[in-house]
């Protein structure tokens, strides 16, 4: 509670004291564009002429393995760009945004910041980020990169960050427990994914109360205060064909509590207080340790399960299946990407370091380090495993029914209002209507706090 | 009779209490020295429950030998603020509590109702206008920002207020008599009365640096600076969290506390209900 009210007065702080620099900001900020509208003649003479080193700030949350894949992009960086030197700090993720909000608000902030897809219009909103659009229109190969990952970062017709990878979710399901049961397994075509009833159907036969043994895990983390929560929730929404905002992002009354979202709704009132094959409380590892029959996860599960749960394996105690469909078949998408804020100095440089990690090799390198689903068509094609099983079914469903998470400044409120409905009605056991009702006000104040 | 049956009673009752809030820490112990794997699989009452299936040293060989989180380094930067914020802030504060109970000056009890009142203020809305002033003396990712800020601390003033109260006028009446200056008087007569109270104010300083994470994280930037509940917090990422390091690192994070507290105990028992008695 106490964490909550922090996080939101830091980022009620920031809008206000970013509002009053964006003033200041916006004579760099117009500077700046044209500016950087010549990069290639600066970046160019600053790196040649000059032997100045300038050193970047890079700050990202903290995750060892793709930690581990920075460092080694860092260092062969530096080895190309002896002028340039890459500062790279890790922050806790839980605290992650307080952190960079609160540097912003104090006008600190590092030159290069990692932002997850969605959070990316709040930012670009407030002229905390600079478009990077002449960037790759120069040298950043925008072709490659795949039609949803532009998509999610783009605001008000500009791209203001570059893609580190793309990720979706796909369902897990413990096989030995489906053969045990006599259950057939599901398709691992992506066309034919098991639809909601199919799934339930399954998760009542493999429900086992009496030894711990939950039938189906909705979402990764369970009801957990971070992004993880509603990523997959809102996959309930869209596949029931309901939408969370207007097409023009305006309002989302008439939207959010459509007829389709009441049913998602009900779907999963139902698992959690009817059938009762959801855990309100999921134990810790729950499909690792096989108290979970169906789960759902990212391409990292597999990586995270060969650390941990070396005993437990691909294809002989676990599989993966596309996630499942209702009205439509739909899957969330977004990752982290890398943006340079307004406050930079040296956006050129911390361009040329942004393209390195991102672009067309970077990109490869990544992939094999860190495993995720790339977000270019070029690392795609150079990977071989990309197109077997298993990461074939996050490609294949990425590229037909991947669906990015809306792009909005009044992000943050969405993310937090459609984390709250599922709570109350999954945990809480809250009436439908209701609920909806005050997601419906929290998204629609958020959207009135940006239009003052 | 009677007190033949009370007196096992009351001794279940605080075993049982004992076990209950100590079983956790048992808990987070033993699981340091399990595997990943292991830490949540044993859920039911049994002898898993309590002893590891395959022990092992992993966990602390992982927190320590990593080069890119120098846990040691956490440790004795941590170590360091909390020590010179303890030393700065008994001084200052002790000072400052005896000028308020002792002293006669203009606006006193103004002044102390002003210093008083900040205490119903939330950490959490000074926390930005501070980080400011932090950046604009560019103390940012510098420990002065740790400590300086944190010296003074109006509840300790207040605290010792209340102790140094209770030493009689008299006494340092007839010190001043005698030729001996204010300083003189609070260092010999005033601050040896107080000795459970600096104490157990002391304890409280260390802890609060020990424990403290929200401004450490805000206003240090480079890892290698950072302190250890921060550190601590990083072992947690958005897929997935290191029990078995996060077990590893708090058990070793709350051996300095014990340390600290068993050493002062005594003390630590007698400035509380000293103070309690105080009204």
């Amino acid at each position: 509670m106490r964490k909550r009210l922090l996080v939101l007065s830091a980022a009620l702080l920031a809008t206000a004291s970013l509002a009053a620099c964006s003033n200041d900001n916006g004579n760099d900020g117009g500077s700046a564009s044209p500016g950087s509208s010549q990069p290639a003649s600066q970046g160019a003479s600053s790196s040649g002429s000059s032997d100045e080193v300038v050193t970047l700030s890079f700050w990202r949350h903290d995750y060892a393995p793709e930690a581990a894949a920075f460092k080694k992009l860092i260092a062969s960086f530096e080895e190309s760009h002896p002028n340039i030197k890459i500062d790279f700090q890790m922050i806790p993720n839980d605290q992650y945004e307080t952190k960079i909000r609160t540097a912003l608000a104090g006008g600190n902030p590092p030159d290069i910041m990692a932002l997850d897809a969605p959070t990316l219009a709040s930012y670009a909103n407030q002229k905390a980020i600079i478009p990077l659009d002449d960037y790759f229109a120069k040298d950043g190969n925008k072709d490659d990169l795949l039609k949803p990952v532009v998509e999610g970062l783009t605001f008000d017709g500009k791209m203001y960050a570059a893609p580190n990878n793309e990720g979706t979710i796909v369902m897990f399901y413990n096989k030995k427990m489906f053969e045990e049961k006599g259950i057939p397994l599901p398709s691992k075509n992506v066309d034919e994914a098991w639809t909601w009833d199919q799934v339930l159907d399954a998760a009542k036969k493999l429900n086992d109360p009496a030894k711990g043994v939950y039938g189906w895990n909705p979402t990764p983390w369970g009801f957990v205060g971070h992004e993880g929560a509603p990523y997959s929730e809102m996959a309930f929404l869209w596949q029931a064909g309901a939408e969370i905002l207007s097409p023009d992002g305006k309002t989302a009354k008439g939207y959010l509590d459509s007829a389709e979202s009441k049913k998602a709704l009900t779907f999963w009132q139902n698992l959690f207080n009817g059938d009762k094959v959801s855990p309100k409380e999921l134990p810790q590892d729950a499909f690792w340790n096989g108290k979970v029959a169906i789960h759902v996860d990212g391409p990292f599960a597999f990586q995270y399960q060969e650390q941990n749960f070396p005993n437990f394996k691909l294809g002989e105690d676990y599989d993966v299946a596309p996630l499942w469909k209702d009205a439509r078949m739909i899957g969330t998408t977004g990752s982290w990407g890398m943006a340079i804020t307004s406050h930079s100095e040296h956006p050129d440089e911390a361009w040329q370091f942004v393209n390195w990690v991102t672009g067309v090799e970077g990109s490869k390198v990544w992939y094999e380090e860190t495993k995720n689903l790339p977000a270019r068509q070029s690392t795609f094609d150079a990977f071989q495993e990309l197109k077997e099983y298993p990461m074939n079914i996050y490609a294949e469903q990425l590229a037909k029914y991947g669906h990015p998470r809306p792009v909005t400044p009044a992000y943050p409120a969405i993310s937090e209002a459609i984390r709250l409905l599922f709570e109350d009605v999954g945990l809480g056991n809250a009436d439908i209507d209701d609920s909806l009702a005050k997601a419906v006000k929290k998204i629609e104040d958020g959207i009135a706090t940006l239009n003052p | 009779m009677n007190r033949a049956v009370l007196l096992p009673l009351r001794w279940l009752a605080l075993i049982l209490a004992a076990v209950v809030s100590l079983f956790p820490i048992y808990w987070m112990v033993m699981s340091s020295f399990r595997t990943h794997e292991e830490i949540f699989k044993y859920t039911t009452l049994s002898k898993e429950l309590f002893l590891p299936v395959h022990w092992t040293l992993d966990n602390y060989r992982e927190i320590f030998l990593d080069p890119s989180k120098p846990f040691g380094r956490y440790i004795v930067n941590t170590l360091i603020v909390a020590i010179v914020v303890t030393a700065a802030g008994l001084v200052v504060n002790s000072m400052a509590a005896f000028a308020f109970a002792k002293l006669k000056f203009r606006f006193k009890r103004g002044l102390l109702a002003f210093f008083l009142s900040s205490l119903v203020i939330p950490y959490e809305v000074i926390m930005i206008p501070q980080y400011l002033l932090m950046r604009d003396f560019g103390w940012i990712n510098d420990y002065r920002a740790l400590i300086i800020p944190q010296i003074v601390w109006v509840f300790g003033i207040f605290m010792l207020i209340q102790f140094f109260s209770d030493v009689p006028r008299d006494i340092l009446d007839a010190a001043r008599m005698d030729g001996a200056s204010w300083a003189r008087i609070y260092a010999v007569i005033v601050l040896p009365t107080a000795v459970p109270a600096i104490i157990t104010l002391g304890i409280m300083t260390f802890l609060n640096q020990w424990d403290s994470f929200l401004w450490p994280l805000v206003v240090i930037n480079e890892e290698k600076k950072q302190v250890i509940q921060v550190a601590i917090s990083s072992f947690q990422s958005l897929r997935g969290i290191s029990w078995g390091k996060i077990m590893a690192a708090t058990t070793i994070s709350s051996v300095p506390i014990l340390a600290v507290f068993l050493l002062l105990q005594r003390y630590y028992v007698q400035g509380i209900t000293m103070s309690g008695v105080k009204g």
